[in-house]
């Protein structure tokens, strides 16, 4: 039932956020149309490092408890984490093209953003090759760790190191934006964050359906 | 630099269609995922 709920507001939120992005936020004078690519873009990034925390915060509550609902939790948003690296990177890409004539700027940012991404994919493939359950929760948690540290340095990276990547609009150090352009930006990263979570509730409920067939399994081979 | 309107909006729908392809394509996997085991699991069951 709260998957159902949240489904719909996630579907509701996608249609408010286009309409938002596309309709209802004016034509930025710099950069013109190009810019509406920001207001997908950005929620992108923000729920890709919302997913390394995220990560991070399960695999220490496994290390803690030892309950494998945690590495469930972990993994799941592991998941997340590729995915929503990748619509960043390659949203990202599409605007670099037009924006500075390169598909890949090189920078730091574009550079930490894609170490976040395939710490995410080292992360899956390590627990590929663990077959045992309590083994390969607990090491793959190292790589949580490892993209929970990727964050901060991601985010500190335009303001520490020379970076095409724009410094932010948003927030006590940005650079300010019209209201109706932040407005939609915030409908966006709503949205976007309602279908996150709707995400990690189907995904949750996958991966409790997957240890529960595999302890059958294994109950099978024993007998 | 502006790229011009007609580019722009090529970008902006490439981009959006990127986005909510991903995620279609995630509820896709997950549902074939979730039908394979619940098909294994009434395979033990039995």
């Amino acid at each position: 039932m709260r998957s159902r709920i949240l489904g719909i507001a996630s579907l509701a939120g996608i249609a408010v956020a286009l309409y938002f992005a596309l309709v209802y936020a004016p034509t930025e004078q710099t950069m013109g149309v190009l810019q509406r690519v920001f207001y997908f873009h950005l929620p992108q990034a923000i729920l890709s490092y919302v997913a390394a925390f995220l990560v991070g915060f399960g695999s220490l509550m496994y290390l803690i408890t030892r309950d494998l609902k945690w590495d469930r939790f972990a993994y799941c948003n592991a998941e997340l984490g590729v995915l929503f690296t990748t619509t960043t990177l390659i949203t990202g890409m599409i605007w670099g093209r037009l924006a500075w004539n390169v598909w890949w700027a090189g920078d730091a940012r574009t550079n930490l953003e894609l170490i976040l991404g395939l710490l995410y994919v080292g992360y899956l493939m390590l627990r590929v090759y663990l077959p045992e359950r309590e083994k390969r929760a607990r090491l793959s948690t190292v790589f949580g760790f490892l993209a929970v540290l990727d964050v901060p340095i991601n985010y500190g990276a335009i303001y520490w190191w020379d970076t095409q990547h724009p410094k932010p609009v948003l927030g006590p150090r940005g650079g300010g934006a019209d209201p109706d352009i932040k407005m939609a930006i915030y409908v966006s990263l709503i949205a976007f964050t309602i279908v996150y979570t709707w995400l990690l509730t189907k995904r949750l409920s996958l991966a409790r359906l997957e240890d529960e067939v595999g302890a059958m399994e294994s109950a099978v081979e024993a007998s | 630099m502006n790229p011009g309107p007609t580019l722009g909006l090529t970008a902006v729908i490439a981009a959006y269609t990127v986005v909510l392809g991903a995620l279609l394509v995630f509820m896709v996997v997950m549902s074939r995922k979730r039908k394979r085991l619940e098909r294994r699991r009434k395979e033990l069951k039995q």
